[in-house]
């Protein structure tokens, strides 16, 4: 029920008053009102449903999020000082195949912080700014695509045991590099101790812009999981190519887990249309994880998506995922997934 | 390494020690309902699908385009219907309902100096849309440009050293001049591209005039501002004062109107005309600077005109480069006059000098 009170405050506020000009008709708008809060802001409302069907058990589930989204840009004395990003949502689980360990039970309320940090860009012209808050594991190819809400995610939370955490770090650029590094407290959505919890991230690569990308990451972590605290070591190395309508994506990685060595790699083909509203991908995702040094046990799984913009603010997208081979034991399986999305 | 989905948050109640917690849930939950409140408070209109973590400064390319800059201020505005509407009466082609939304505008700074302004906008092209950074003078004339997204195979063609140096200098009207009248095809370009590579470098020249229009429109006051700031600092030295801008129509009473052109003979759109007093260091008033739009032959300029204490014309500032030498030196011949009548004015541009000084004399 506490829950639902956020979403009444919102419904339940007026609209803004608008941005007062001199007038109308003119060249040019004298711009005189103090826009207080609002300036320099831009805030969103973005809400999704998604259904998630398990093919082989037959059973189907439900994922619902309210989520706000703001970003404000901070000036002073005629200067940018700092960046505030703020994506939570509230979020609904109802009977998913694989209820995530973010909610209580099969059905449940949980607030989730997306992202919510300030980057401190006072010397952002000079390459560095401080970044504190909850953000992403500057971490390969999730650290420069956005994938926020989206069914299409990359294997950051499987490979690293989370997406994002609460930490400090800086970030930057240089004439041909792009630099973030940083240090977290361990623990996901919320911040608590488990005794010697953290992680420390880093990814430094070439331009974004560009349209060849490489990127190197380091990762390492302790992490708290349901047996108790599990040690992570990564090195990453992503690669983007884009051409034309296409474009290739690929990460590989090798690393430690509780001292027991391991890789993940993945590569992806995605294209999108003239308009950049539509879009389809495919890829291939494989694992390795050292059995007791007599071979590695691995794991590959297909997936397939979609996004069709049905609106300038609305998407549906859908994705399909067929795990091959699962570790010991474990079964192929396939997962269907639809998602609508709207920002208002 | 066990690699197998460990994907999720962990922070589940029943899991979580009570005593480690840091920032109990409720705290995070009442901070969380009091921004969203605070927030709907200043809801503003969006149209642009665009989650704002992709939102990013582009730092790299503003160093690029202004190697000497110290620090720049953002200002963003909403583009709305109601600009949309105004930009495409400025442009032959159509800008689209998923190009509104709010927009940042970089004012790019060399400490206290001003060097100009980038703005980023997208543009769909052949493969995808093409994302532009346009390094601009404050009176729109393309100072340099760079490609943030582009898929197209001739990025790096029309991102070359000579079409860049060939693009610099132009305005709104001089990009306008070289596309066809739908804006879809190139006319002649005086710089050598490739047959495959025209097709990028029209839709590169149409980002450009939307660029420039939507900036005028949206950041008009700013950008009028700051180039009579500039002109200030140029005519009546350093550290002078700007004033507030002014509608100089509104400051004049009937008598005083029926002094002006009438609207449909004078060159000047009185509707635009702003002014600022200048004074010096002690705030003794020294001079003005009055701006306006001028139409001369169906195409549109800006100018800033500066005015010297005793009602003369010091120097006028145009924003286009490609004006007529003939027009151009038709304004400068009215540097030095100080005439506040209409009677004697023979010219399009002696009248319209004239009026400036008559809507002056209210500043």
């Amino acid at each position: 029920m506490m829950s639902v009170i956020p979403l009444l405050l919102v419904l339940l506020q007026s609209p803004p008053p608008p941005t007062t000009a001199d007038a109308d008709d003119e060249v040019i708008e004298l711009v005189t009102a103090d826009e207080g809060l609002a300036q320099n802001l831009r805030f969103q409302f973005d809400l999704f449903a998604n259904a998630v069907h398990d093919v082989d058990s037959g059973t189907t589930g439900f994922l619902s999020s309210y989520g706000v989204d703001m970003h404000k840009v901070f000036t002073r004395d005629g200067r940018d000082v700092g960046t505030l990003l703020m994506q939570s949502a509230f979020l609904r689980a109802d009977g998913l195949p694989v209820t995530p360990g973010l909610f209580d039970d099969a059905h449940d309320w949980e607030i989730l912080f997306r992202n919510m940090w300030f980057n401190y860009t006072r010397w952002a012209p000079k390459g560095v700014s401080v970044r504190v808050g909850h953000f992403e594991y500057p971490y390969g190819l999730e650290w420069a695509e956005d994938t926020n809400g989206t069914l299409r995610q990359f294997t950051s939370a499987q490979n690293l045991g989370l997406k994002a955490d609460w930490g400090i770090g800086l970030n930057g650029w240089a004439k041909n590099h792009e630099y973030e590094v940083a240090l977290f407290r361990g623990s996901g959505n919320e911040i608590h101790r488990e005794g010697g919890n953290f992680a420390v991230a880093g990814r430094v690569g070439t331009p974004r812009e560009e349209n060849s990308v490489y990127g190197l990451s380091a990762y390492r972590s302790r992490l708290p999981s349901k047996g108790g605290l599990v040690d992570r070591t990564r090195l990453g190395f992503d690669a983007t190519f884009v051409g034309r309508a296409s474009t290739i994506l690929m990460e590989a990685n090798i690393g430690e887990t509780e001292g027991r060595k391991g890789w993940l790699g993945m590569a992806e083909l995605f294209r999108t249309s003239s308009d950049s509203r539509n879009s389809l991908y495919g890829r291939i995702e494989a694992t390795g994880t050292d059995v007791d040094g007599s071979g590695w046990d691995s794991t590959f799984r297909g997936l397939l998506g979609g996004i069709y913009s049905v609106s300038t603010r609305s998407q549906v997208s859908a994705q399909w995922a067929h795990e091959f081979e699962g570790l010991t034991g474990a079964e192929e399986k396939d997962t269907l997934q639809v998602q609508f999305r709207i920002w208002l | 390494m066990n690699l197998t989905p460990d994907t999720h948050i962990r922070c589940g109640r029943s899991r979580r020690r009570k005593d480690s917690v840091l920032i109990p849930r409720h705290t995070m939950c009442l901070a969380f309902c009091t921004l969203v409140a605070m927030a709907n408070l200043v809801v503003v209109a969006q149209a642009q699908i665009q989650p704002y973590c992709s939102l990013r400064d582009p730092y790299r390319t503003i160093d690029q385009m202004f190697p000497s800059y110290a620090q720049f201020e953002s200002v963003v505005r909403t583009i709305g219907n109601e600009e949309r509407k105004r930009i495409r009466s400025a442009i032959p082609f159509p800008i689209h309902f998923d190009e509104l939304g709010r927009h940042t505008l970089y004012l790019i700074k060399e400490e206290q100096a001003t060097l100009g302004f980038v703005h980023v906008r997208s543009e769909p092209d052949d493969w995808g849309m093409v994302e532009m950074a346009w390094g601009l003078d404050p009176s729109g004339r393309i100072l340099d440009y760079r490609f943030q997204r582009c898929r197209s195979p001739q990025r790096a063609t029309i991102s070359s050293p000579s079409v860049r140096n060939w693009m610099r200098g132009k305005g709104l009207e001089d990009l306008l001049a070289i596309l066809s009248e739908d804006g879809e095809e190139l006319g002649d370009v005086s710089v050598p591209v490739p047959k495959e590579a025209r097709g990028l470098l029209a839709t590169v020249l149409r980002n450009g005039v939307k660029t420039i229009a939507a900036t005028r429109v949206t950041w008009g006051d700013v950008l009028v501002e700051w180039t009579a700031a500039h002109l200030a600092a140029d005519v009546f030295g350093k550290g002078v004062q700007l004033g507030a801008p002014t509608r100089l129509l509104k400051l004049l009473d009937e008598d005083q109107k029926k002094l002006l052109l009438p609207v449909e003979d004078s060159i000047l759109d009185h509707s635009s005309l702003v002014g600022y007093s200048i004074a010096d260091e002690m705030g003794r008033k020294i001079g003005s600077i009055v701006f306006t739009s001028v139409e001369l032959e169906t195409a549109h300029y800006w100018t800033w005109w500066a005015i010297g204490g005793q009602g003369t014309i010091r120097a006028i500032e145009i924003s286009e480069s490609r004006l007529d030498p003939e027009l151009g030196g038709a304004f400068g011949d009215h540097i030095g006059a100080t005439t506040e009548s209409l009677d004697g004015c023979a010219t399009a541009t002696g009248c319209a000098a004239a009026e400036i000084l008559i809507m002056a004399q209210g500043l």
